[in-house]
């Protein structure tokens, strides 16, 4: 018998015809916050990441084009799709990669900064949602030192049950609750920010 | 070390342990802290224990279509490409991986946290078989340096301090000597780990959560190791063990929100990860993972310990694991949990665990599925007993005792002969009764009423 029936066979085996069971469905007994985006931006800081708060995205695109991270990264990546730095940025010497041409994850090794849209964000633990659909090879969002995400203002559900009623896994091979930068406790407790991945993590709510 | 070589006697390992005193009374506090947090993210969250009954009975209930639930999985996860893999026990688990890793020369290997390639042993597996197998979690790496196993299912290296950690960096990563910032140390391995994962060839991850109705898996991680190990090289194996499923992405929805605030006081961890398929020009793999799973699954008084999510909540809570130490236990999984689980591996080998808990029921309380973890440990001890396994000077230090905590009604009237003969006995031979992670402090003075008398009483001036 090869090993799959084996599994299942023990199992139903075991099952020995005891009473059905029922899923207790949905969970419905949340509490819902007053002010879920405020909660997202307190619930950001929590995760160790920075929130900023922008009135639209023009305003957004010129803070993070003052921004420090932005001024000193040489080598960028822009999956905003509403901006295009670049042309703003040309004759600035930065490099700009198209991360959605690259074949190679491994090409991302020396990136800077990463600014990319995320898809909603989650107000009772500041995590925001990615997935491959906007940005085929997630190395880029790893191996790169920063990462800015965006998010709309009007984006923000309550909790981890509003954001899974939002998901369909349909078309995408890989997706991401992000919450604050790369981090690790692993040497006596003490946290430090940039394990493997991004050292900082900024968010630009908008709207 | 592996667990073969690890004899399994608790009072024995908990003594050498506790030989050193400022060193265990250190490692407590440390988990301690943890538990601290866990207890401040859990009061954030008002609707916690509802959310906790929730989740013991989403797990309760897939338990008992586990098979249907497997085999939908596997369905779905072919849909959308990922190749699934079934292993009996431990050395399939491992031949498997080796071939598939074979089949594409694969020579070096980055891993991220599983437990479960922990207790097939994958790693010497591999390495003897010739490949680079690196552990990427900054925890596992420290201890994967010192040629040791976990001490903790989440914080492997917990038992390790700032400068052990300085002196075996200095020693293999070259850092300063004297070095013991944690943050540099933690850049230093940033470095060393960041070199490997661009050099490999493959990657392993363990399974958090597999979601049957959509196929794809979940992997929780805070330093985004998963992520890097598996986003750059065309193969992921993922090992999972077969009770980690979860009917719907609904269902993960309770999960998630439960396990980062048990485990370490988190909302969630930095990184939820979801591999739903391969990337493009890539390959992912799902190793299912028997390895004595589905001989416990057919006792139905211990079912539910297979609900386990890995929080480590049960660990930090428990009197005598932060006393005691991971390897006391000689097992993979410490701690209550461990507890129960390592029984159904060996009763003769692991016979001295059951007998390393306070039965306070500190585990069943913080447990985010709710598992009774304290009333089957006594379940396990009432086994023992009358297996006849218990050692015959272990039934003559327990006498009496052994059989109050075995048998629950005697347990109640025991306590005030207990309470009795407990205050009048000197500490060393407390210490003796209750092993020896009683030896590092004093009992707390014996009340003259138990808490039951003296609720009653209250009651009565009600
Ligand atoms: S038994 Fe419960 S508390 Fe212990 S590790 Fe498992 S889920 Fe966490």
């Amino acid at each position: 018998m090869s090993s799959r029936n084996y599994i299942l066979q023990a199992l139903r085996n075991a099952q020995n015809n005891a009473p059905e069971l029922q899923h207790p469905g949905s969970f419905d007994q949340a509490v819902l916050f007053d002010d879920p985006v405020e909660q997202f931006i307190e619930s950001v800081q929590v995760v160790a990441g920075t929130p900023v708060i922008c009135a639209d995205l023009k305003e957004c695109a010129q803070q993070i084009e003052k921004h420090e991270l932005f001024r000193e990264a040489n080598i960028l990546c822009n999956l905003e799709p509403n901006w295009n730095f670049s042309a703003s940025q040309k004759g600035s010497g930065k490099e700009w990669m198209e991360v959605n041409e690259q074949d190679d994850p491994h090409s991302f090794e020396k990136v800077d900064l990463c600014i990319m849209q995320g898809q909603f964000g989650v107000a009772e633990n500041g995590a925001i949602w990615i997935d491959s659909r906007f940005v085929a090879q997630q190395a880029v969002l790893f191996l790169t030192q920063h990462l800015i995400l965006t998010v709309p203002r009007q984006e923000i559900v309550q909790n981890m049950h509003q954001a899974y009623a939002r998901l369909s896994f349909d078309s995408a091979y890989y997706g991401c609750f992000i919450a604050g930068p790369s981090k690790t406790a692993d040497i006596e407790q003490a946290l430090v920010i940039g394990a493997h991945g991004p050292r900082s993590l900024t968010v630009y709510l908008i709207g | 070390m592996t667990e073969a070589t690890i004899q399994s006697n608790h009072p024995q390992q908990a003594e050498a342990f506790l030989s050193n005193m400022k060193r265990a009374h250190w490692h407590d506090q440390a988990l301690w802290f943890v538990r601290e947090k866990r207890d401040k993210a859990a009061l954030g969250v008002k609707e916690w224990e509802a959310l906790r009954e929730h989740a013991s009975r989403i797990k309760t209930y897939t338990l008992s279509k586990l098979p249907t639930y497997l085999e939908q999985f596997e369905t779905e996860a072919n849909k959308r490409g990922i190749q699934v893999h079934w292993a009996k026990d431990g050395e399939e688990h491992n031949r498997i991986i080796h071939e598939i890793l074979s089949k594409h020369n694969v020579q070096r290997v980055v891993k991220s946290k599983s437990m479960l390639t922990e207790e097939c042993h994958l790693n010497d597996y591999l390495i003897e078989k010739g490949m680079d197998v690196i552990d990427t979690d900054l925890g596992e790496r420290i201890v994967q340096l010192a040629n040791e196993p976990p001490s903790h299912i989440v914080l492997p290296a917990i038992h390790k301090n700032r400068h052990e950690v300085g002196e075996l960096f200095h020693e293999k990563l070259n850092t300063p000597k004297g070095e013991s910032d944690p943050t540099r140390l933690t850049h230093a391995a940033r470095g060393h780990l960041r070199e490997k994962f661009i050099a490999a060839d493959a990657g392993i991850t363990g399974v958090n959560f597999a979601i049957a109705s959509t196929g794809g898996f979940v992997v929780c991680t805070n330093e985004g190791n998963a992520d890097l190990g598996t986003a750059l090289p065309p193969l992921h194996i993922a090992a999972m063990g077969l009770e980690k499923l979860v009917p719907t992405p609904e269902d993960l929805s309770v999960f998630l929100r439960l396990l980062a605030r048990s485990a370490t006081g988190q909302p969630v961890t930095s990184y939820t990860s979801h591999f739903l398929g391969p990337r493009p020009g890539s390959e992912m793999h799902v190793v299912i993972v028997d390895n004595g799973r589905t001989g416990h699954y057919a006792q139905n008084e211990f079912r539910r310990s297979l609900s386990c999510i890995r929080c480590g909540a049960c660990l930090n809570t428990c009197p005598v694991y932060r006393r005691s130490g991971g390897y006391s236990y000689g097992y993979t999984i410490p701690g209550p949990i461990g507890i129960n689980l390592a029984p159904h591996r060996s009763l003769e080998k692991y016979h001295t665990l059951p007998f390393a808990s306070s039965l306070c029921g500190s585990c069943s309380n913080v447990c985010p599925v709710k598992i009774n973890l304290h009333e089957q440990i006594l379940l396990w001890r009432q086994k023992l007993y009358n297996a006849g396994v218990v050692s015959p000077a272990k039934r003559l230090i327990l006498g009496g005792m052994g059989k109050m905590f075995t048998f629950p009604g005697v347990y109640t009237l025991g306590g005030n002969v207990f309470r009795g003969v407990m205050s009048l006995l000197p500490v060393g031979v407390i210490a003796k009764l209750t092993g020896a992670w009683g030896k590092q402090r004093d009992l707390p003075p014996i009340p003259k009423e138990s808490f039951r008398q003296q609720f009653q009483k209250m009651k009565g001036h009600e």
